[in-house]
């Protein structure tokens, strides 16, 4: 790809992504209906000029938890993200760094964690804390947290023996300094590409967990609590659970495309 | 709710393997699905919980008498009867009846078997106080310690299953009884496995095997009878009955029964001693939308105590506290009750705490889950929180008082017995008054109910207790529901049940 367009795409998706953040910001000054205010008289309308995506079973308008939903599910996926790239950074990077009895204990917990699939430890973790938003973000920072560490991990044991590190530690350099100024901002672009390249994967699964009951509960407006309350009337009401879905769909999609992107476009940086 | 999602998991399992299990099988075989509430049994022991119940819809247990569609108890294992006294019940028991074992049942099986059940069940003496009972060949005389002139409705209760008790029950198979069917495998809460009994005494069954799964996820049962993995769908929530209505593939069938959702108000909870708050409560509940959208129309509103199907049942006669769905009485109850929303959060709160309560409700119930959210709404339009929880077992939690305000679904008068619900529910120390209610004038009355033979003299003692129940608001009665069955039309022989119970029989027949 040649680089105004690279630059281009970088440009239109990072667009997208601070769209998506600001509606999901802004969105309580959006809504044309409260997205929890039942209205039976207008139970499982379909999508018209006055309810643009339906009402649901109960007479909500379906436009408007979709866009409650947003806020839920994306403040939850940056606040899991956030978590997750901090802690895994710090770890991986004091076990790469320090070695020894450090680096032996993170990396077995690291192990200990990936000999699990996924999405059956957050379920795991999720049901043994109990159902609930905080709880389902418990355990999908269970989950992703590894995947940093373990990249922070190697990055720093390719790089802690490079001469200019050397040069450091012989200047008189502390661990600490060394460890922000010369191996942090060296290791931290596969990080962050890592990290946006996982929002979209975390909105996925948090609405997941919300799907099967784990994460965020009813009445709140998430896009998996919407679709699990939404089967029943998959044959009757298909608009109930197409527009969650579509959200869903959407976002995932600008979210993985702009993590390519900010990918695309470090891997260029760097040659 | 964890539960609840393994459930769902599994239950989707089990209905995408149902075909294959279902190719292996020989001969006539019809599988039926329903949700955790119409078919869960948590062992197969008719002594436990609210098996025995289960078993009778299994088609694994029956009883002396059966209730026919007007809830009249009709001769079953026993052949004929006589009331002696006022306490004393001759009844002869059919002489061919084998139990599953193969073991004949005689009165003294019976006998064994009541107190066995009597010994291991509180709802056993709930239904009827039996002083003493004398088994002779195939004669049981009943004595019972008062007048019970509903025995024979009582005897119809599922928890007076007969089975046979000297035999060992089985962890897993559970009793030998004397039903059309027998379970060959039992998987609590996910399927059982049934054949037919040959020695049945009412005639060969039909069927050779059946299939029951309880699978909590509505829509995977409405597509597993759509596409021929379910014969059956019993119980069918109404959200569904837009898919079978107009198919003529299927019949759907539906009968009132005495079903009702109603509101249980923890009386433990300060906040909610006070009537006027509690009546606040019951004005919010919007009853007609709930009836009229959520369940379809297969339900009425109610603002009695029970359905208007039943002699004593509606609200004619009856001084009705709350009757209409009213926000507005809502927030003048609560405002003369002293609740106002003094720091501006959106919650009425008095003496500095906000009224903030804890809702249970069943979690595979579909039809409460719609309700919860819509009565969340509405009560936060009055300035109410309410914080929704959902079991499985719900039974626990009511138990351990860890509630405010329950959501319940009870069948109130399934023997046609008007004490039924009265002895479970309202009466002090009964097996499922969970929120603490006690009137001495409802305690009075049913005293005199127990001794009532005159039907007017019933309904009218009904009507008393009716009335002082609703005065007392704490509880809110607000809809009586049909049941609904879905099925295939190659199933033939199968009868609706306004009971509830007795669904797979020895007619239900099957072309293949």
């Amino acid at each position: 790809m040649k680089g105004w367009e690279l630059g281009m795409k970088r440009k239109i998706m990072s667009g997208m992504v601070i769209l998506i953040i600001l509606a999901a910001h802004f969105c309580r000054y959006m809504l044309p209906y409260d997205p929890f205010k039942t209205n039976m008289a207008e139970a499982a309308l379909p999508p018209s000029s006055s309810h643009w995506f339906g009402t649901d079973n109960l007479g909500r308008d379906v436009f408007s938890r979709v866009l409650q939903g947003s806020q839920t599910s994306l403040y939850a996926a940056l606040c899991v993200v956030a978590v997750v790239f901090l802690t895994g950074t710090l770890l991986g990077v004091a076990a790469g760094y320090l070695g020894g009895w450090p680096d032996a204990v993170i990396g077995k917990v690291i192990v200990i964690f990936q000999a699990f699939p996924g999405f059956i430890l957050a379920v795991a973790v999720a049901g043994m804390l109990g159902a609930g938003m905080t709880n389902g973000m418990i355990s999908l920072c269970a989950v992703y947290w590894t995947t940093y560490a373990k990249l922070a991990r190697s990055l720093v044991l390719q790089m802690k023996d490079i001469t200019y590190i050397q040069a450091a530690k012989l200047c008189g350099a502390n661990r600490r300094s060394i460890i922000i100024r010369y191996i942090l901002p060296n290791v931290i672009s596969p990080l962050v590409v890592t990290a946006a390249l996982d929002v979209g994967s975390v909105i996925l699964s948090m609405a997941g967990l919300s799907f099967l009951g784990l994460g965020a509960q009813r009445p709140t407006a998430e896009w998996g609590v919407m679709m699990s309350e939404a089967r029943n009337y998959i044959q009757t009401a298909p608009w109930i659970i197409f527009f969650p879905g579509l959200a869903l769909f959407l976002v995932v999609t600008v979210f993985n495309l702009f993590g390519d992107s900010v990918r695309d476009g470090l891997e260029k940086k760097n040659g | 709710m964890k539960k609840r999602t393994v459930a769902a998991i599994l239950s989707l399992v089990v209905v995408l393997s149902a075909g294959s299990a279902a190719c292996a099988e020989e001969g006539k075989h019809l599988t039926a699905g329903a949700t955790t509430g119409f078919f869960g049994a948590e062992s197969l022991d008719p002594a436990y919980n609210w098996d025995s119940w289960i078993m009778s819809i299994y088609g694994i247990t029956e009883n002396l008498f059966r209730l026919n569609n007007n809830f009249e108890p009709q001769p079953w294992l026993c052949e004929s009867w006589e009331n002696t006294d006022d306490l004393t019940w001759v009844l002869t028991l059919r002489d061919d009846v084998t139990f599953s074992n193969g073991n004949k049942m005689t009165a003294d099986t019976v006998k064994k078997c009541f107190e066995r059940t009597a010994e291991q069940n509180a709802r056993f003496a709930d239904t009827v106080s039996i002083d003493s009972m004398e088994a002779d060949g195939q004669t049981l005389t009943i004595k019972t310690s008062i007048p019970e002139p509903t025995l024979l409705n009582d005897l119809c209760d599922p928890i007076m299953a007969v089975y046979d008790a000297e035999a060992p029950i089985d962890e897993e198979l559970g009793a030998s009884c004397t039903g059309p069917f027998i379970a060959t495998a039992f998987e609590a809460m996910t399927e059982v496995q049934l054949k037919k009994y040959e020695g049945y005494w009412g005639g060969e069954p039909k069927l050779d095997t059946v299939e029951l799964k309880i699978v909590d996820d509505q829509d995977a049962l409405n597509m597993a009878l759509q596409n021929g993995e379910l014969d059956l769908v019993a119980q069918l929530p109404a959200a569904g009955t837009d898919l079978f209505a107009d198919d003529d593939n299927f019949v759907m069938d539906s009968v009132t029964s005495t079903r009702t959702s109603f509101l249980m108000y923890n009386l433990n909870t300060p906040a909610l001693q006070d009537v006027r708050v509690r009546n606040a409560l019951s004005c919010a509940i919007d009853r007609e939308s709930f009836a009229n959208v959520v369940f379809k129309g297969f339900a009425d509103p109610s603002y009695g105590v029970y359905s208007a199907a039943l002699p004593y049942g509606g609200t004619d006669g009856l001084e009705l506290a709350v009757d209409s769905f009213d926000p507005e009485k809502s927030s003048e109850l609560l405002k003369e009750a002293g609740y106002e929303d003094t720091d501006g959060n959106g919650i009425v709160d008095k003496d500095g705490e906000d009224l903030s309560l804890r809702f249970v409700t069943y979690s595979y119930n579909t039809e409460f889950l719609q309700f919860a959210d819509m009565y969340q709404a509405q009560l936060a339009e009055i300035g109410v929180d309410l914080q929704v929880e959902t079991y499985d077992v719900l039974d626990d939690t009511m138990a351990s008082g860890e509630y405010d305000i329950a959501g319940l679904n009870y069948a109130m008068a399934p023997t046609g017995s008007e004490a039924y619900f009265l002895n479970m529910v309202f009466l002090p120390g009964a097996s499922n008054n969970y929120n603490g209610y006690d009137n001495a004038k409802v305690d009075e009355i049913a005293e005199k109910l127990a001794t009532a033979y005159e039907k007017d003299e019933r309904n009218d003692l009904m009507k008393q207790m009716e009335q002082e129940v609703l005065n007392d608001g704490a509880y809110a009665f607000f809809a009586n529901q049909k049941l609904i069955c879905v099925y295939n039309k190659k199933v033939t022989g199968f009868e609706i049940n306004p009971t509830e119970y007795y669904l797979i029989t020895n007619t239900i027949d099957i072309d293949e």
